[in-house]
Parts: C-alpha cells; structure tokens; sequence
C-alpha cells in the first residue's frame, strides 16, 4: 500500500502517512477555508489501510492553529481512529502542544475526551 | 469616485482609534494569508504573549471566512473558480488593554435574522457552557459543502472577551449591514 504525503503550504500541515511504517504525522497549521479539501484524502487513505489486516498506527499530532472547519475534520479523523481501535486494530496518539498554552491543552483534552485508543497529551 | 474624497480624514479615524491594520475588498485565502503573516509577525515583534497572538488570528481567520462565505457582495478574483465575498475587516488596539477584530459586510436579511438569534445566545452563555455546546456542534454539526462547520462565531467567543460586539443595520434594498466587534485580552 502506497505512503501519503500532502506537503504543507502555508494554510495547510504536512501530512505523512507511512503505512510500511505505521505512522501517521500532521504537523503545522491549518485554516484553509475548507477543510474537506485536505482532511478527505486522508480519511479515505485510513479506511484503506484498516480495511485489509488487523493493524497498528502510531499517530503524531503538532497542530499549532486550526480554524473551525480543520477542528470539524480532525474530531472526523479521531474519531475514526477511536472506531478502528475498538474493531480491533492498535491505535496510539500523542499530541504535542507549545507548553503554557492552556487553550491549545483544553482543545487537546476536548478532542480526545472519549477515545478508546491510548494517548499522550506533550507539552514541548 | 467623489474628487473630494477625503482620504487624510480616513487615515485620522484609523489613527485616532488605534487601528493597526484594515482591509477592504474581496477576501480571498491569499489576502488572508498575508494579513494573517503580517499581524502575527507584528505581535511577535511587540513582545505580545504566543497564545495571545493565536487568539487574535483565530478571531481573525473566522471573521474573514464569515466574509468570504455569506457576505453578499463578491466579486470573482484570479484565485479561484468561485467568486469570494466582500467586506471590512481590521485589527486595533484599545486603551483598555484589549485587542479588537472588527469586521463588516452586507448580507441577506434572513442570515442577519439567523446570525443575530446566535450571537443573542452565544453571549447569553457561561463559559463552561460554551464549550459544551461548541463540542456538541463539533461531534453532532455536520459540514456544509462550503466547509462551514457552524463553529466559527463559538471558536470567537471561546477566543475573545465577551460579550462580542455587533450590530445590524438594514439597508434601502432589504440587506443589511454586518458589523462585528471582538476584544481579545492583550495579557491573560
């Protein structure tokens, strides 16, 4: 199964999806006016890959800035992983946030609120 | 244009009330891009607190996408294949120690009738409430096919000093005008 990778630009993270290695990265801001447009393809990327095996992702969020529209998709994206943990597959995630930041670690605390996978919450 | 137009009494309004920036015309993604750049790039250089600096430019990023998706006036632009919205938009600073983002734009009398009944209620709200109904929306709220999530005007609530500042002015035509008035505390 082929990597993803959706370079950043200006409005929009990095996304790195390597499936040989089980990692998943998104890493940078986010406000593009839709968010579909850059969330889409990597929601479709997952159900692949959790469609064949079970399997194990390792998930790396550094997200500074969302706009309201990247937050509807991430919350699609986490809970999806939340569903694929549950059906059996192996999710981690750990959320790396800019220390004393407490909106950034409320966010954080909201989005994961009731996940099944375990987590990580880093302040760096 | 009027040849009377008086420029220097526009530069005395922006300076008197501590305008550090505003724009108006058609707000694209770049235009964004670079107010948001510019704005973020000042705050930073004026020693301004980073979680305070990614407050304002929310404040910012939501108020400009209000405009580019319902204002009511737009006009076609090089970047993209749909036209985007018109408006005003700008950032100051008050004696009080408060940031303000401030936007105007002409809609539909029937958005300015929904908008209004949300902004009544967002200001009506507890902040702990807030957030419970922002998650709500966040889990529940499903996306339009513009990418609006119906999150925009509770991330600025969550984001600013409340209540948030607005007013409604109906015009001859039946639409109205927008204005939006958001302070964001200079320290927390």
């Amino acid at each position: 199964m082929e990597n993803l990778i959706i370079p950043k630009t200006k409005q929009t993270p990095q996304i790195e999806f390597n499936t040989a290695e089980n990692y998943l990265r998104i890493i940078g801001e986010s406000y593009p006016e839709n968010a579909m447009e850059v969330f889409q393809p990597l929601i479709d990327h997952l159900e692949l890959f959790f469609g064949q095996d079970k399997r194990d992702l390792q998930v790396e969020l550094r997200v500074e800035y969302q706009n309201t529209s990247s937050s509807k998709m991430m919350y699609e994206v986490i809970n999806r992983l939340s569903n694929y943990h549950e059906a059996g597959h192996n999710v981690r995630l750990a959320w790396y946030y800019p220390d004393g930041d407490l909106d950034l670690l409320e966010n954080c605390e909201m989005f994961l609120e009731e996940v099944s996978f375990p987590y990580d919450i880093v302040p760096e | 244009m009027n040849t009377k137009f008086d420029v220097h009494a526009i530069y005395r309004l922006m300076h008197d009330n501590h305008i550090q920036f505003s724009y108006k015309g058609p707000i694209t993604q770049e235009v964004l891009i670079s107010l948001g750049e510019t704005i973020k790039e000042k705050l930073h250089r004026d020693d301004c607190d980073a979680k305070v600096v990614r407050r304002v430019f929310s404040v910012l990023v939501e108020a400009a996408h209000n405009i580019l998706k319902y204002s009511t006036e737009r006009a076609f632009t090089s970047e993209s294949a749909k036209a985007t919205g018109i408006g005003l938009i700008g950032i100051g600073k008050t004696d009080t120690n408060l940031f303000l983002v401030f936007s105007g734009n002409i809609v539909t009398a029937d958005e300015a009738k929904m908008v209004e009944q949300k902004l009544i209620h967002i200001n009506s709200l507890s902040r702990e409430e807030l957030n419970k109904q922002y998650q709500q929306q966040l889990k529940q709220g499903s996306m339009t096919y513009e990418g609006g999530a119906g999150l925009g005007l509770y991330e600025v609530a969550r984001k600013s000093d409340r209540p948030i500042e607005y007013c409604f002015s109906p015009l001859d035509d039946g639409s109205v005008f927008f204005e939006l008035k958001i302070f964001v505390k200079v320290e927390d």
